[in-house]
């Protein structure tokens, strides 16, 4: 992995983050993507522009980050997943996400151009809900996030193939599937 | 056809690829709500609330991630600023031509949205950034099995709050 020292370097580390959080905060802002109507637009099918963001981000940023790990300079951060943890947890998120209109990284953006929503609402809303998670963790994590535990962490591993013949098809995939998009004119 | 999608789409993807290798980390917000909440009960209930086994998980400190956050609130800002696009806004106006422009209505359906977004980014693990983008180019199981699922409940809760099939 390369730049070892500069990940040890834990003020530079928070200084980073803060320059890729600002670039990040205005391409999503650019994107449109920290706007209510537009994220509500996404869940009723009227508006595909979240989808469009996401699917162009996934492409780029896989094709860059599996061929920096070919090369021995990054090294991936799956995370684990059960049935439990992980689709009990997406239904819930879902139907924040519909509620609320943000998402907890959108929202931090929304208040940035003047959401009052977002920050009166949705950031103490996401605050709460943390609070009350890690309340109940204890819990939870014995009763319903242990649950279903998937096998493997990525799909290359569970196919046990090289990365390339998977990052490969679902670029093409994905390709087709904003080409279609822009067909239909959504 | 509007290009700005996928320019921000283009540029997300660079700055994962930057976050990896510089910082040896994936792009994700929703921890950072987690230990905020830990410092506000901090506040309240002192060092009992670093024993908790979430927090001792996400100690209540500011990291990376929290940074990363307070980038994309200062960023969004000096961005819309710069495009003339700032304003104060109470009420999104898809929501009040629904359901009227009552500031009392939104904040409380916005503030019930914010505690399950809290707990249903928590309890999944990530959220849109950290599974519906990091998680997903990493071609992680989990975070494709968590993205579909965002979206599917989420289409499902915006028909029936919308009242799209009736």
């Amino acid at each position: 992995m390369m730049f070892e020292d500069l990940h040890e370097n834990n003020r530079l580390q928070l200084a980073i983050g803060l320059l890729i959080g600002l670039c990040f905060g205005g391409f999503l802002y650019i994107g449109g993507v920290t706007e209510y109507n537009v994220i509500l637009g996404q869940l009723l099918l009227t508006d595909f522009t979240v989808i469009k963001v996401m699917l162009v981000a996934v492409v780029v940023g896989m094709i860059g980050v599996y061929a920096m790990k070919s090369r021995g300079m990054v090294e991936l951060h799956p995370k684990p997943g059960s049935i439990g943890s992980t689709v009990i947890g997406g239904i819930i998120f879902g139907m924040g996400f519909a509620v609320l209109g943000y998402c907890p990284g959108t929202v931090a953006g929304a208040v940035g151009h003047g959401a009052l929503d977002a920050l009166f609402g949705g950031v103490t809303g996401i605050l709460v809900g943390s609070g009350l998670f890690a309340a109940a963790y204890p819990t939870l994590d014995e009763k319903v996030l242990s649950k279903g535990v998937f096998k493997s962490m990525t799909i290359p591993d569970a196919l046990k193939i090289n990365p390339w013949y998977v990052v490969i098809p679902f670029c093409i995939l994905i390709a087709a599937v904003l080409a279609g998009l822009e067909y239909f004119g959504l | 056809m509007d290009w700005t999608p996928y320019i921000a789409g283009a540029g997300i993807g660079i700055l994962s690829w930057i976050a990896f290798l510089l910082s040896n980390k994936p792009l994700g917000c929703s921890t950072a709500y987690t230990r905020t909440s830990g410092m506000i009960e901090r506040v309240f209930r002192g060092k009992k609330t670093e024993e908790k086994p979430y927090y001792q998980k996400f100690a209540p400190v500011v990291d990376w991630e929290w940074m990363l956050v307070a980038g994309v609130f200062i960023g969004a800002f000096i961005t819309s600023v710069a495009v003339g696009g700032f304003s104060f806004e109470w009420v999104p106006t898809l929501f009040g031509d629904a359901f009227g422009y009552d500031t009392g209505l939104r904040l409380a359906v916005a503030f019930a949205g914010g505690i399950l977004m809290g707990l249903g980014s928590r309890w999944a693990g990530g959220c849109t950034s950290g599974h519906g983008i990091s998680g997903a180019l990493q071609l992680a199981i989990s975070s494709w099995i968590a993205v579909i699922v965002f979206f599917l409940s989420g289409i499902v809760s915006a028909f029936i709050i919308y009242g799209v099939l009736w």
